[in-house]
């Protein structure tokens, strides 16, 4: 990517104990941005403790050897900053922005953690009760909430895949200060993390100061075992009907596994599923909603995992007694047009100008840079991924899309879930 | 020698003023006001007309939101597909939307591509169509994500407490409008709603991005000139008065595990003088995550993922409202200890602490809210949709300073009213039912807000 486009310039090192350090300077605006990224997520857990990934991002607000429970949030908002965390299949994130002249507080809290982290019963009490309204707000009490578990139980035979990153309520309860003990030995070393500054500050001190506060920290002993992806290939549909859950609309929901984030047909689909329902001249959209007028909405994208992920397509009727059977064939004829034709300059060009503008955006604030360059790290080891990955997006072919459909988006491979609003609900009664 | 057991010293601060913006006028009279940045090469452009469905009356619930979302569905010389091919082509976006006071119509772009832009912003700003057959379809959609709506907990719960609170006014109504007034809606109708907002007069650009002023005023001249100037009648409703009793009501929700609950009365309007004094007041209250509400709940009582308050400041009248989700069996604790909150705040001052925590936040993390250019077009944006006064975002640091213990109290006092709360839940209404008996009169509504 050129410097038009805004490629983002960095130096990387490691520190002797094997912390990965990146630094980036932007200096338009006196914000500092520091971004731990830990190379651990729901799919290094156990079953007996699917969940624990993310409930143990919340235990580690909880307090360190130098940061008594509660201070962490306040010493952040007192500095004029905020902090945040976020969990995936793969990988753990947490962020700070400040004002610049606080970088240090960051860094200090970050390593602290990283250093020695304390955990009381009340605090991994507490932090249960709250994952679980998490759940239950996002999950439980949700229309479709029951989605994405089902999904992955459908979709994932082996793989660790086959749980959600929040987990269960049971498998959550489960989690005791031994498994706490034992996680975070294990991931939370500096040799399974990378440190990202991005922003306004002075590279010579920030890396003093970095050295200060993370380089007595010892390297991980615990070696790390990662899963191997082992699912068999799918070779029929499988498909799964709910209709005893009070949603409001039939809706059809497709997932084809696909290949791990920045393989060729992983980055050839992403760009196929811009083509298939991102704006209103999207195929998918002209032909179930404009068209047909089958669907209310229809959508497609990838959900792009370090290992094999899913790419997800769905679609609701207009009313509660529609029947799904047209939306099912409406999908299926725009995939068997683009296996057999590919698609046109046009729709490639236009998704190829989308893609740069949704990179771009995703570069215009410090986390958002930090973000980009923590990823690329953690996933391909190679940090300069960041930068090079839009060149291949800008390089996909018809002949590309057409042979990844041709290979990955076919019945025998998809996973449909379809729901259908309970009878006894009347969520669906139209107002009377 | 480094000591771990303290926090370092910050380093010397950066003071940064509100950013520099340009203010200007087209020929027409319409204000532009341009953030120009040239970090990355994106521009965004926002036309904000003054008027959305706060001028609804109810029956007609739906029509700014409607007639706002079929302005890129056809113009005089482009069909809803052609607009969607050109400007998805270019990867941009392009959209229209009501919001309670203002219709906004924006368009966000690579900067190459701004010409294209601009002229589908103008096109579907000068010559929008209200074509039958796409009005079938937003209503066939618009109806199916309001059933969507439905089923969703914090959606039933802000609609029954709006209605309650803003009782009569047009703030009340369901601004995406209901299944029976949806199918009502004819082409003539909502061309008619947008013709009262779209003057040249009536509106202003907010513009962010990598582009100089020349450029931009001579692209507006070129694509707006023919825009034509007629002056629109005032639009305005009487504000509703604060309720004097408890109102507990409840939506049913199938198969709830949890409450969406919200809590509050009538606020302030925007452009109110003590807002900066009520915004400090609700940061410390329920408004950040150290906040006294939030801690209670989530933090000491593990109720919730999260509790938040804040002032719904709006042009003609607002709401204080507490928002919070619970699991059921926990709804009436969680309401008691928000009651016992808003009443604390009336009856001591504030610790010198809290006040000094609060001010740290809300001073120092400015800068983070002016980031970016989009961030400072949306600051920008509330000075000229509210009237607010030019240099409003330059003082505002130092009101916040300002603000003393007693304020606080005072304010609380002034704006704070646990007595008159509206009391607003989703979820189990057999078990709420009972369980909220201790707060007041309750009222339990289906899902299409009549009253059971």
């Amino acid at each position: 990517m050129n410097q038009q486009t805004g490629a983002i310039a960095y130096t990387e090192y490691d520190l002797p104990n094997g912390l990965h350090v990146i630094l980036h300077e932007d200096h338009k605006a006196p914000i500092v941005c520091v971004n731990i990224a830990y190379h651990v997520g729901s799919k290094n857990e156990t079953p007996e403790r699917a969940g624990f990934a993310h409930l143990f991002e919340h235990l580690l607000f909880e307090g360190s050897t130098n940061v008594k429970r509660g201070d962490f949030d306040t010493y952040i908002t007192q500095a004029g900053g905020y902090d945040n965390a976020y969990t995936t299949e793969d990988k753990t994130n947490y962020y700070e922005v400040l004002p610049s002249h606080q970088l240090g507080l960051a860094l200090w809290l970050e390593s602290d953690r990283m250093m020695g982290f304390v955990l009381g019963e009340d605090s991994l009490r507490t932090q249960k009760d709250v994952v679980k309204e998490e759940k239950r707000e996002r999950y439980d009490n949700a229309p479709y909430g029951t989605l994405s578990e089902r999904m992955m139980r459908m979709a994932y035979k082996k793989f660790p895949y086959k749980w959600t990153v929040i987990g269960d309520m049971e498998t959550i309860e489960a989690a005791n200060l031994v498994d706490v003990k034992d996680f975070y030995d294990t991931f939370y070393s500096p040799s399974n993390a990378v440190l990202v500054v991005s922003g306004d500050f002075d590279p010579i001190q920030t890396r003093t100061t970095i050295e200060q506060y993370f380089g007595a920290i010892p390297s991980g002993k615990v070696p790390i075992t990662r899963p191997t992806f082992d699912e068999e290939e799918q070779t029929s549909e499988r498909r799964e009907i709910i209709d005893n859950e009070p949603v409001p609309l039939p809706g059809v929901f497709y997932a084809y596994q696909m290949p791990a984030e920045g393989t060729d047909d992983a980055i050839a689909l992403d760009i196929l599923t811009d083509i298939l329902s991102t704006g209103r001249s999207s195929r998918l959209y002209q032909k179930l909603v404009y068209t047909d007028k089958t669907a209310s909405e229809v959508s497609a994208y990838v959900d792009l995992r370090e290992m094999p992920g899913l790419l997800w397509i769905y679609a609701m009727t207009n009313e509660p007694e529609d029947k799904t059977d047209a939306i099912e064939e409406g999908i299926e004829s725009v995939l068997a047009e683009i296996r057999a034709g590919g698609v046109s300059e046009i729709e490639l060009q236009k998704a190829k100008n989308k893609t740069e503008m949704r990179l771009i955006a995703g570069r215009i604030s410090a986390s958002g840079k930090a973000d980009q360059l923590a990823h690329s790290k953690v996933f391909f080891d190679d940090t300069s991924i960041a930068n090079s990955i839009i060149d291949r997006y800008l390089s996909v072919s018809s002949d590309d899309i057409q042979r990844a459909s041709e290979k990955y988006l076919v019945k025998e491979k998809r996973c449909a879930i379809i729901y259908i609003p309970s009878e006894e609900s009347d969520d669906d009664e139209t107002g009377e | 020698m480094l000591d771990r057991s303290k926090p370092p010293q910050p380093g010397p601060i950066t003071q940064i003023a509100f950013p520099k913006f340009i203010s200007t006028k087209t020929k027409a009279g319409t204000p532009v006001f341009l953030v120009e940045n040239h970090g990355q090469p994106l521009v965004s452009v926002t036309l904000y007309l003054r008027g959305g469905s706060s001028v609804e009356q109810a029956g007609a619930e739906g029509l700014s939101s409607v007639s706002a979302e079929l302005l890129t569905k056809g113009t005089a010389s482009r069909s809803a597909t052609e607009i969607a091919e050109q400007i998805d082509f270019v990867g941009g976006s392009l959209g229209a939307n009501a919001g309670w006071d203002s219709t906004t119509i924006s368009t966000s772009v690579l900067t190459r591509y701004l010409p294209t832009a601009l002229d589908l912003l103008a096109d579907v700003t000068l010559n929008p169509v209200f074509a039958d057959a796409e009005l079938d379809r937003a209503k066939l959609q618009r109806v199916a994500s309001i059933s969507l709506a439905k089923s969703d907990p914090g959606y039933l719960s802000e609609t029954i407490f709006s209605k309650k609170v803003f009782n009569g006014h047009p703030y009340s109504l369901e601004s995406n409008g209901t299944e029976l007034s949806i199918p009502a809606l004819t082409s003539a109708g909502v061309k008619l709603g947008y013709e009262g907002i779209s003057s040249p007069s009536n509106g202003f650009f907010i513009v962010a991005g990598d582009i100089s002023e020349s450029v931009l005023i001579s692209m507006l001249e070129d694509k707006f000139g023919s825009w034509n100037g007629k002056t629109l009648p005032p639009q305005n409703s009487a504000p509703p008065m604060l309720d004097k009793q408890r109102v507990v009501a409840l939506v049913e929700k199938a198969q709830a595990v949890q409450s969406a609950i919200r809590v509050g009365h009538i606020g302030i309007t925007r452009d109110h003088q003590d807002y900066t004094a009520c915004y400090v007041l609700n940061m410390l209250l329920g408004g950040y995550f150290n906040s006294r509400i939030n801690m209670n709940l989530r933090e000491k009582n593990g109720f919730t993922y999260g509790a938040r308050s804040f002032f719904d400041a709006r042009k003609q009248t607002g709401a204080f409202a507490v928002s919070t989700e619970v699991r059921t069996e926990v709804t009436a604790r969680a309401v008691e200890e928000i009651i016992n909150e808003l009443s604390l705040i009336r009856k001591e001052p504030v610790t010198e602490d809290e006040l000094a925590m609060v001010k740290n936040y809300i001073i120092g993390s400015f800068p983070l809210s002016i980031e970016t250019p989009q961030q400072v077009a949306g600051r920008i944006s509330t000075i000229a949709l509210f009237n607010l006064d030019a240099g409003y975002y330059d003082r505002f640091r130092d009101k916040v300073a300002l603000l003393s213990r007693e304020d606080l109290l005072e304010t609380a006092q002034k704006y704070i009213h646990p007595d008159s709360l509206t009391i607003a839940a989703s979820g189990d209404a057999k078990v709420l039912a009972n369980d909220m008996k201790m707060f007041g009169d309750v009222e339990v509504y289906n899902n299409d807000f009549v009253k059971l």
